[in-house]
């Protein structure tokens, strides 16, 4: 695109001020036409800078649009209404107080601060100033948001970047032969430096003209114009970035696939290396060219970022003054000038001419001078990696465009190497930058609802999060919001009457096969082939080295059939663990995952039989229907399987049902309890009923270490049974004397420790506190705890902090409620 | 001041000797700390680092340099400490400022159980005297007020564990410092030498051979961080360690906003804003084992997009670069230091996964102490390498996820 004179102008602001610009124009040519000469103010010593590159290359015109900072005005349309501000200069770009620092360079040698401020009073006194005067834009203020992007996926047999006439050549040579073709060009058309080159002539715009034509005759080659290439990643797996892919979006991140790369991204142009080589007023040739046909003050580079991404090697070829690419991998090519093919020595600066000054600039974006570098080689650091760390030419957010050829022919220079045997530094992507918006894409952060969900809105839930799902945490009630009294409220209708609580979130895996047995005997520490059908049991997932990662309920529903339940935040790891176990078995075993298909409540407390008996013909007394068995039957016109198992400790059934029959099931049976003054509740209660029965919680009793010996669980393993996950471990572990145990306690006095609390055994720390609950039924604070082993015995005293005071508590043996679990079994 | 203008190499070149006392592989940062240690606390000199690539060229120069003693166990806390402590004092020590700067650490709660996790942490690091305590969303404000903590994201941050003495360093100024004055003391680096195998007889490594020549040792360190599992099969000792990347990227800068380094484990990402301006953002080890060093486009679009959890202001700031290292895993998260007795001249300092630039001071030091007397210093005792055969592991692995 060139500016259309005879378009309509527009007008954006630059500092206040209005600018014109008329369609085709970018920011920076808009601004330039208007007078403005100085477009930065450099990052270490404010020297004034102007354009230079005119491609978005260098970092001579960083400003802040509409709020985003480091812009590159070069490359960026201008558009009516934007605001434009610049950046690193005050008061103005014109009249910078921090120019000063220009003076005391002399004061900066390169790596002065790593010389000075070594007593760490100094350096701290230091850094607050330091860290002011650097950076470059001004950080979008908190709570700011804007820019939608959005990412897409896209394969294609082959991929060109770069839409000068090599890439356009490639594309018509292999989209010809009918291939899939995608071509990549960065600039607003396609042409390449034919579009503005001084040696262009008619003969150029016909050829350009020409294959342009072709490729748009080609149906099977798509051109992504305007898009640019940061990355080229394993597996040909290209990062592409598509600007303003329609109104609503600032950026499309496009992700594509191909088997083939062809490279032509060409050359560009460099500074050269001089005294005051970064002066407004000096531009690249090309640059010119583009604006004002200046010329001569630049080398050519090959853009060969890709390449190396892609594993190719950097070779220096004296012949041609350029680092070209050798042993590229066989999935990728390159073409044209990025090959370094039409490039003649004479516009390499000999080594000889190099010069030492402060004020010859090799890298732009750092302000680091030639002879910073000497003074860095003769400080030792003469290789062109520990160059580029040490005085951070290079790293700036041109990424070395601008500066690694000159850095390394300085760095050959004095260390009397030759280019080649000096080398570049490591090409990493993304190059060019990228948003961290593009990268993030729409923020997509899916939230879990179980079915229920609105019917706990609706009696006042209070959420949290739990993994993805979002959980009841404690429902309001007309009289009262205050958590700790809803939670007791909610636990005193189980320990009395009846409670429901939705456990949707479990995981749930269906297993059918004739080796369902077998594999769970194999990946769990129990056993669960000889388990009945209509039986229900307990069982824990232990890892090779014996450590718990997960426990759940395994249901025998027939022969050939299981259903086990897995914790709300395990349920992707034990899926695939189960899944990685029967791989190659060659067993006849399929697991479905039913979690979201299935809704679950469990309904519990000495009337939930009756609440039950309502909805149900299927009989419950405890002969028909005991403690761990488990049946299929309707509750109130729903199939569903019921299994008695009691985590809270009351008579209570776990009803797994379709998801879609959710909110009605939940409802039919507060309806039914209601006679009994049923109550939902939620996590709060829950932790706190099953804490009472000492119910361990794996994962928040016990930790990425912990073996079911110390957990007090050591009969979940069954060690007598055929080999199986974690069994060697166990085994040893059974003999060994344990070094810590989990252990109940009871406070002795009225303090309440919270969850992670350290325990002191005289003076010194020695366990910490997993969950603690103020017990109703103890009238004090109960919880769980890790206790050095011969501390684990009851009546033993230990001190707990509780607001950084130590409390008294001592260690019990039993069940804080019901040890004897007798009111499960009722 | 004259020596801002004083141009003295850092560290010289030469030619391998034929012996040396004891010969490191791996000069990264607890290579270079063990030499340093070994020739100022000790007066053992005749100590050779081997190192395949450039100074520095390991995890050394590629990890976020985040220093903090805030750990979990009654193991950890202690010998972490004891690290941040010889930090603080290294710049004077070593005359060479590595720009160490104490601005504060916060790892983010987003989620209950992870509140308990730093509760637990809090509790152990007051009672053992690190200063550590449970902040909430009003003092987070005050601390980071560039941070998005209303309710929007999808996991808000409910609370922080506060270490005002965690920090940030300067990677390479601490490898440099350590590297001159190893020369100060005549210790020889040599760069690109690479340990291809060693002679291991009777229980004893007699010398390493190199791209260079063969090198005879009375004592052999093992300080190479991803490789070392590489390194000690040419000593002929399995190690429990599986290698896998970690990634970090680096943004263009911008002017200060965030004078603390945030580390959540919800959102598996750290961040900090470096004195010139650049974010340096971090992600959690890759889930696949791996010597790549390249770095990925799906981590980096993980660290971008929780990047904008915590700063959605931020979606224009731009990626300059992305890099990955390999990090050496134990079963535990805690480091293997010692001698295995099947080889008894053959030091490990290994096992440091994805934290280990905070400690090399004292592990080196703790290492030199070692293969100086003989003794194995309590700090590194629960490291050694028999716990794997005892079962004793160290807890750290609990308050592990983005552990740095
Ligand atoms: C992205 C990333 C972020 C990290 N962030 C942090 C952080 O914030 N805080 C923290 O404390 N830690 C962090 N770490 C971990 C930390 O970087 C490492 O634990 C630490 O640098 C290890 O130091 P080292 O000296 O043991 O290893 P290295 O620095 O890796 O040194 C080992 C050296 O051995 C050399 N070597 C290997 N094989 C041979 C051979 N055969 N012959 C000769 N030489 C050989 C290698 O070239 C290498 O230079 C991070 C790591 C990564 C990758
Ligand atoms: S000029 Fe941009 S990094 Fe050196």
């Amino acid at each position: 695109m060139s500016v259309d004179e005879r378009s309509e102008t527009i007008r954006f602001e630059f500092c206040g001020k209005p600018v014109e610009a008329r369609a085709g124009d970018t920011v920076a040519s808009a601004l330039y036409r208007s007078g403005q000469r100085i477009f930065t103010r450099s990052f270490k010593y404010h020297r004034p800078r102007g354009l230079l590159c005119l491609s978005g290359k260098c970092p001579n015109c960083l400003m802040n649009v509409d709020g985003v900072p480091n812009v590159r005005a070069c490359i960026t349309p201008a558009r009516a209404g934007m605001r434009v501000r610049h950046q690193n200069a005050y008061p103005s770009l014109e009249n910078d107080w921090l120019a000063i620092a220009q003076r005391f360079d002399w004061l900066m040698p390169v790596g002065w601060y790593y010389k000075t401020m070594t007593y760490p009073s100094a350096w701290h006194a230091a850094e607050p100033y330091i860290r002011k005067i650097a950076g470059l834009g001004e950080p979008p203020p908190a709570g700011s948001e804007g820019g939608e992007y959005e990412h897409n996926y896209r394969h294609a047999e082959a991929a060109i970047i770069g839409g000068g006439p090599a890439g356009l050549q490639t594309a018509v040579e292999l989209g010809s032969r009918g291939e899939q073709v995608m071509l990549i060009d960065d600039q607003p058309a396609l042409g390449g430096h034919l579009r503005y080159s001084r040696n262009s002539g008619v003969a150029a715009a016909e050829l350009i003209a020409d294959l342009i034509g072709k490729v748009q005759k080609l149906s099977n080659v798509e051109v992504l114009q305007g898009c640019y290439c940061f990355g080229l990643y394993e597996g040909n797996l290209l990062g592409i970035v598509e600007p303003n892919p329609h109104p609503n979006a600032a950026e499309r991140l496009i992700h594509l696939r191909t088997r083939r790369v062809v490279i032509a991204t060409g050359a560009y142009e460099a500074p050269l290396l001089f005294r005051n080589n970064d002066l407004v007023g000096i531009m690249l040739s090309t640059a010119a060219q583009r604006l004002i046909r200046l010329h001569g003050v630049a080398h050519r580079v090959p853009d060969a970022g890709l390449l190396s991404q892609a594993g190719a090697r950097l070779e220096w070829d004296g012949g041609k003054g350029a680092f070209v690419s050798v042993d590229l991998p066989s999935h990728v090519a390159a073409v044209g000038d990025v090959t370094g093919a039409s490039f003649i020595a004479a516009s390499r600066l000999p080594p000889e001419q190099v010069m030492a000054s402060k004020r010859a600039f090799v890298c732009l974006c750092t302000d680091v001078s030639s002879k910073d570098l000497q003074d860095a080689i003769a400080e030792g650091f003469d290789h062109i990696e520990t160059l580029k760390r040490y005085t951070t030419a290079t790293m700036g957010p041109c990424q070395g465009r601008m500066c690694q050829l000159s850095a390394i022919s300085v760095c050959a220079h004095e260390t009397q190497r030759s280019m080649g045997a000096t080398g570049t530094t490591t090409s990493r992507p993304p190059n060019p930058s990228v948003t961290l918006g593009a990268l993030a894409g729409a923020r997509h952060h899916p939230t879990r609802r179980t079915p229920m969900h609105y019917e706990h809105d609706a009696l006042g839930a209070v959420w949290m999060d739990m993994g993805e799902w979002k959980r009841p945490r404690f429902y309001k009630t007309q009289t009262n919001s205050e958590e700790k009294a809803c939670v007791e409220e909610e636990y005193r209708a189980v320990r009395e009457r009846v409670g429901l609580i939705d456990v949707s979130t479990l995981g749930k895996l269906d297993f059918k096969g004739r080796d369902c047995g077998k594999l769970l005997d194999k990946v769990y520490a129990g056993r669960l082939s000889d388990l009945r059908p209509d039986r229900v049991r307990y069982a824990v997932l232990c890892d090779e080295a014996g450590i718990m990662l997960d426990d759940g309920t395994v249901s025998r529903l027939a022969d050939d059939q299981y259903f086990i339940t897995t914790t709300t935040g395990n349920l992707e790891f034990v899926e695939q663990w189960l899944e990685w176990w029967l791989v190659g078995t060659g067993w006849d075993v399929h697991i479905t995952n039913m979690t979201g298909g299935v809704a679950a409540v469990n309904l519990a407390g000495p009337k939930a039989r009756d609440v039950l008996a309502k909805l149900t013909s299927c009989g419950l007394d405890t002969k028909a229907f005991p403690y761990m068995a488990c049946r299929r039957a309707e509750v109130a016109g729903v199939q569903a399987l019921l299994m008695r198992i009691g985590f809270v400790g009351e008579t209570g059934w776990e009803i797994h049902f379709p998801a879609e029959a959710g909110a009605y099931l939940w409802r039919t049976l507060l309806d039914a309890g209601r006679e009994f003054d049923i109550r939902p509740f939620a996590v709060e209660a829950q932790r706190l009923l099953r804490l009472e029965k000492k119910h361990v919680i794996v994962g928040v009793d016990t930790d990425a270490l912990t073996n079911p010996f110390e957990a007090g669980m050591g009969w979940v393993s069954k060690l007598d049974k055929e080999d199986f996950i974690g069994r060697a471990a166990l085994r040893r572990l059974s003999g060994e004397e344990l070094k810590q145990i989990l252990a109940g306690f009871i406070m002795n006095e009225e303090a309440l420790p919270e969850d992670g609390a350290a325990i002191l055994v005289n003076g010194r720390l020695a366990g910490r506190v997993t969950s603690a609950r103020y017990s109703p039924v103890n009238r004090k604070a109960v919880g769980l705890a890790w206790v050095p082993a011969e501390l684990a015995r009851p009546g033993a005293e230990i001190d707990v902090r509780v607001g950084g005071r130590l409390a008294r508590a001592h260690i019990t043996q039993q069940a804080f409620y019901d040890p004897e679990g007798a009111r499960l079994r009722m | 001041m004259l020596r801002l203008f004083k141009k003295e190499r850092m560290w010289r070149t030469g030619d391998l000797k034929p012996r040396y006392d004891v010969v490191i592989v791996g000069a990264g940062v607890h290579g270079l700390a063990t030499a340093y240690y070994l020739g100022s606390r000790h007066g053992i000199r005749s100590v050779a680092l081997l190192e395949k690539g450039y100074l520095g060229s390991g995890n050394s120069g590629r990890n976020t340099a985040i220093i903090r003693s805030n750990y979990r166990t009654p193991e950890g806390i202690p010998f972490y400490q004891a690290s941040v402590k010889l930090y603080e004092e290294l710049s004077r020590e070593l005359g060479w400022n590595m720009l160490f700067s104490q601005c504060g650490h916060l790892t983010l709660a987003h989620t209950d159980s992870a509140v308990n996790g730093l509760r637990v942490r809090a509790e152990n690091n007051q009672v053992l005297g690190v200063d550590s305590r449970m902040i909430f969303r009003d003092e987070i404000r005050r601390l980071v007020p560039a941070m998005d903590l209303s309710n929007r994201p999808r996991f808000p941050v409910l609370a922080a564990l506060y270490h005002p003495p965690g920090g940030i360093i300067r990677h390479d100024a601490v490898v440099w410092g350590y590297a001159r004055a190893c020369d100060r003391m005549d210790i020889d680096i040599h760069t690109f030498t690479e340990v291809t195998g060693m002679r291991v007889e009777k229980g004893k490594v007699r010398s390493v051979l190199t791209n260079r020549g063969e090198v005879a040792a009375g004592s052999v360190v093992n300080a190479t961080a991803g490789w070392a599992s590489i390194v000690s099969k040419m000593a002929r000792l399995p190690l429990q360690i599986v290698s896998h990347p970690l990634q970090a990227c680096v943004t263009e800068p911008l002017k200060p906003f965030l004078d603390k380094v945030i580390v959540s484990a919800t959102l598996h990402v750290y961040v900090n804003q470096t004195d010139k301006g650049e974010l340096v953002i971090g992600a959690e080890i890759d889930p696949y084992q791996s010597y790549s060093m390249k770095g990925t486009l799906p981590t980096l679009e993980q660290m971008a997009t929780y990047t904008l959890e915590l700063f959605p202001q931020l979606h224009g700031l731009r990626v300059l670069r992305q890099w990955a290292g390999v990090c050496d895993m134990t079963p535990d998260f805690a480091p293997i230091i010692g001698v295995a007795p099947e080889v008894e001249n053959f030091y490990m300092d290994v096992g440091w996964g994805t934290y280990g630039f905070k400690t090399a001071p004292i592990a080196g030091k703790c290492v030199a102490e070692l293969i100086a007397t003989g003794k194995t210093p309590n700090l590194i005792a629960p490291f050694s390498p028999a716990r794997f055969t005892t079962g004793q592991l160290v807890g750290e692995k609990a308050a592990a996820a983005v552990s740095t």
